[in-house]
């Protein structure tokens, strides 16, 4: 009969934590919204909680291939905790930084020349967790770091705790 | 701003950039129409090579084209950028253009960039290409 264990925080996710580091390449959006999806499930997360963590990860990722380092090769660290029943993600780059955060984060602002980049990526990450912090400076790289809570309408959350 | 991880993961020479589109697309003419089905994650990755698709297919023969999206699986501000690119794109060579939007998140998504305000929007790709009822909310 199988034995459910609780003690020191084994066979419980909350305290996990996880650290990637990979190139800032665009594939790597889908490799990091990924890890983060399954990494979440150890917290009673909703599938379109999990799907929203996605995004706002992805859009991070994203970002730091598109624009950090200029289509040169860098380095893009995550970081995920889960700790007091909350997710926190941190994701870094040291590429070429951003000089006025609070303008990059609004909606519709972009850098790009390509008309098709509509400048939302911000204001997705904004939307889909509970609190964004970007933390840039110029030459020196660029950290965003998201938290987001389950709402507790998950099944099961009744007994997750 | 922690330092810099020390080791290098430098990809093989040639490969920086590269990366393999992870969206499906298919092309079938139906009832005089132009019908695109789009499947899987359209993203910073597969965007361009989504781009690159649907714009020669419209180069081609643009006077009805139906985008169905409903078996798009994610979508982000990227995806949605060359979605929003394709819709003025159709606007300004004059073709008709209707969406069947994807479930979940994505679609979310097309709101908040009130898509639906720019291109017709249906519940499926039949419907679509009848000019039925419209999806609202
Ligand atoms: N990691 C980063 N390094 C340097 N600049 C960045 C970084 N992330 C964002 N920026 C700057 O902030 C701007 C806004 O970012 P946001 O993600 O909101 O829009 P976008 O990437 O330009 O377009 P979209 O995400 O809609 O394709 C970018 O255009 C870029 O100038
Ligand atoms: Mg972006």
């Amino acid at each position: 009969m199988a034995e459910s264990v609780e003690a020191d925080g084994v066979g419980t996710a909350d305290g996990n934590t996880m650290e990637l580091v990979v190139p800032s390449l665009a594939v790597n959006a889908e490799l990091c919204r990924a890890a983060v999806a399954v990494f979440a499930a150890g917290l009673p997360f909703t599938l379109a909680e999990l799907e929203q963590l996605k995004v706002a990860v992805s859009e991070a990722v994203g970002n730091c291939a598109l624009h950090a380092y200029g289509g040169e090769p860098g380095r893009v660290r995550l970081l995920a905790q889960l700790a007091a029943g909350a997710i926190v993600i941190e994701i870094q780059d040291w590429g070429r930084g951003i000089s006025d955060v609070a303008l990059a984060r609004q909606p519709a602002y972009t850098t790009s020349h390509d008309p098709d980049h509509i400048g939302l990526g911000f204001a997705f990450m904004e939307q889909f967790t509970d609190a964004l912090e970007v933390e840039s400076a110029p030459g020196e790289g660029t950290l965003v770091r998201m938290r987001k809570r389950p709402s507790g309408q998950a099944a099961g959350a009744a007994w997750s705790g | 701003m922690g330092p810099v991880p020390k080791r290098p993961c430098a990809p093989p020479a040639g490969w920086w950039g590269r990366g393999g589109a992870r969206v499906d697309l298919s092309r079938e003419f139906r009832d005089g129409a132009v019908v695109v089905r789009v499947s899987g994650d359209l993203d910073v990755q597969s965007a361009d090579s989504f781009r690159r698709r649907v714009d020669g297919w419209m180069a081609e023969d643009c006077a009805r084209l139906v985008l169905n999206l409903s078996k798009v699986t994610f979508l982000d501000s990227t995806g949605l950028g060359v979605l929003l690119g394709r819709i003025r794109k159709a606007e300004a060579t004059g073709c008709r253009l209707a969406v069947v939007p994807p479930p979940g998140v994505a679609r979310r998504l097309l709101d908040m960039a009130a898509l639906g305000r720019a291109v017709p929007l249906f519940r499926s790709e039949r419907s679509a290409l009848d000019g039925e009822a419209q999806t609202h909310g």
